[in-house]
């Protein structure tokens, strides 16, 4: 755990950081966001003392890091920049074994850990023996990332390690990064003024302005309730797109019609029952489900409303789109604004119907979490 | 930028060796005699050689020695403020013409071996401090942040990555340096300190223009194999990796 309390940094009169505190718990990752110059860099500098401050204590697991040896504090701190600073005369494996080195490990140890890095990161091996210069921009930005966990630092300080990255390459190394930290949980402080950045990989983000914090919270809190209008219009005038994906189609589905009207709508139900069932609920497409509560297709409005006669299956379709429970509320928006229609069926892995994401449903999630006051912890 | 200015120092000697072969051959052919008149100059060469590798030797050696080290001192952040009045001090010694310097020093030490050493040592410390100096502040600060924040110590840092990445400027200097050297060692001769100023001063004095070409083509041989080897020794101490970057 990283526990900041009270920090701050002062330039002659001017502060660079003001009174900071919060705490990161051990395993998450905590994004420090802000316009540049609000401080975020200069604060996570302190961690490793890179900075020195002048009020305030930063503890380390419990530990005072102005009680520590620096260097020593450095070397189980791994550390990543957005230059990379891959040193040019060394080869891939002696830039990822210089803390190993540095901590006095075993040639052999080394060797066999920077191979292990290389399989970790998705790098071909074959690339240990060349040189920085020979590797392209994403090869050398993974590398970076591998000598900083070379020696296994519970703890990764990182300064906007993929923004010297282009577009389609950082897309990809954030996501791995973000399977990589599912895995290893290390406890780490990831600097960015990237918003979409910060919701992908943050399990909370500190927003800071002007040397202050504003707030710190779950990327789900901060969108649905900004502290103030500068949280507001950092995270966008579009932060209600954004929520969408963090949430899951799971958090808003809805039982429409009625779990007990559901017997309308079993294939062999008169047809007429099931077109009175849709007008009254005001559906002009509902799932077609099987006694043993499997989607079987779709049943839509216009082809059953004037004295359509027969069983439901009669008059029953292929199953349109559908969402599972687990996709993201963008892409359950995006599938019912594509095939136009007014709400779209979650269906599990078992094939069944596990109920319906309504634009009603939505602005319903959204509307609670905007209202709900919990504090952090519970979350 | 830093790959231009190795560029231009390298093309310093070749044109020089250039220009200075076309003179010569230029001189030979106006005056073919002078072929067999320069042969029986060689004995007076061999005995002269050794007292001028010697001044060579002694000075930029004691130069290298000092220059290095006082380059590495002066780009320590703790020597910040003393450094740019260190390098302007040196700046305005280097304006100083070698022989008014050479006056100097006789005037303080008499003549001999002596003051031409510390003449010389002058003359050659300040590529060598300067480029030291340059070299090391110019190793790019994203290096240097990530070798602080994985827990170098300071003396690790200039080992492991600010010498290896300085290497190439550094030793440009030491390549300015020994042939600035090497140049200026016959006037070592005005003072008694031996070497091939001997025959080119001896020349100008009796009009004996194959005397003194030979001195003058001994100096200028001497400048470019010396330059020669330091420049093979360039390339093999240049990472590997730093090699890749300049091409």
């Amino acid at each position: 755990m990283i526990s900041f309390q009270a920090v701050s940094k002062l330039y002659g009169d001017t502060a660079a950081v003001r009174d900071v505190s919060f705490e990161v718990p051990t395993g998450e990752l905590c994004v420090l966001l802000g316009p540049s110059g609000c401080g975020k860099t200069t604060l996570m500098r302190m961690v490793n003392r890179l900075v020195p401050k002048t009020s305030g204590r930063i503890l380390v697991d419990g530990e005072d890091v102005d009680a520590l040896d620096p260097v020593a504090l450095r070397r189980r701190i791994g550390y990543v920049i957005q230059q990379i600073g891959l040193f040019p005369n060394m080869t891939v494996e002696e830039n990822i074994r210089v803390v190993p080195d540095l901590l006095g490990w075993s040639a052999a140890r080394g060797r066999q850990r920077a191979r292990e890095l290389m399989d970790l990161l998705a790098l071909d091996p074959g690339l240990l023996a060349r040189y920085p210069a020979e590797l392209s921009g994403g090869q050398q930005q993974r590398v970076g990332v591998a000598r900083a966990l070379a020696a296994d630092p519970p703890i990764l300080l990182m300064d906007e390690p993929f923004g010297a990255v282009d577009p389609v390459n950082r897309a990809a190394i954030q996501e791995e990064f973000l399977a990589l930290q599912k895995r290893l949980r290390k406890t780490v402080i990831f600097v960015s003024h990237d918003i979409d950045e910060a919701l992908l990989l943050g399990s909370r983000i500190a927003v800071m302005r002007a040397g202050e914090l504003v707030q710190c919270d779950t990327p789900d809190a901060l969108l649905a309730r900004p502290a103030d209008a500068f949280v507001s219009s950092f995270v966008g005038e579009d932060r209600v797109l954004r929520h969408l994906r963090l949430l899951t189609v799971a958090d808003v589905l809805v039982a429409e019609p009625a779990a007990d009207a559901a017997a309308s709508l079993r294939p062999d139900a008169p047809v007429r029952e099931a077109a009175a069932l849709m007008e009254q609920a005001g559906r002009t497409d509902l799932v077609v489900v099987s006694s043993d509560g499997r989607a079987a297709g779709r049943l839509r409005l216009e082809s059953v409303r004037e004295g359509a006669e027969g069983t439901v299956r009669d008059h029953m379709e292929a199953l349109g789109p559908a969402v599972s429970p687990e996709d993201d509320l963008r892409h359950a928006a995006s599938s019912m604004l594509a095939g136009g229609l007014d709400a779209v069926p979650c269906i599990d892995r078992n094939g069944r119907l596990a109920g319906y994401v309504t634009p009603r449903g939505i602005a319903g999630a959204l509307k609670r979490r905007a209202g709900r006051r919990m504090p952090l912890a519970a979350e | 930028m830093r790959a231009a200015a190795l560029n231009g120092r390298l093309a310093g000697p070749a044109l020089l060796a250039g220009l200075i072969g076309l003179a010569v051959a230029a001189a030979l052919a106006v005056r073919p005699a002078w072929i067999g008149e320069l042969a029986t100059y060689g004995p007076d060469l061999r005995a002269l050689t050794a007292g001028h590798l010697l001044l060579v030797g002694i000075s930029a050696g004691l130069a290298i020695a000092t220059g290095l080290p006082l380059g590495i001192l002066l780009s320590r952040p703790g020597a910040a403020r003393l450094a740019e009045p260190v390098m302007q001090v040196l700046n305005v010694g280097a304006t100083v013409p070698t022989l008014a310097v050479l006056a100097l020093s006789m005037s303080v030490l008499g003549i001999g071996l002596l003051p031409a050493l510390l003449t010389l040592w002058l003359a050659t410390l300040l590529p060598i401090v300067r480029n030291t100096y340059a070299g090391l502040r110019g190793v790019p600060a994203p290096l240097l942040d990530a070798a602080d924040g994985m827990g170098m110590t300071a003396a690790g840092r200039l080992r492991r990555v600010e010498l290896p990445n300085a290497a190439p400027v550094i030793f440009a200097g030491l390549r300015t340096a020994v042939t600035v050297n090497i140049g200026a060692a016959p006037l070592a001769s005005l003072i008694g300190a031996g070497g091939f100023g001997d025959l080119i001063f001896a020349g100008i004095q009796l009009y004996d223009p194959v005397m003194m070409l030979a001195g003058a083509l001994a100096t200028a041989a001497l400048a470019l194999a010396t330059d020669g080897f330091l420049a093979a020794l360039q390339r093999a101490s240049t990472p590997r990796g730093l090699r890749l970057r300049g091409a």
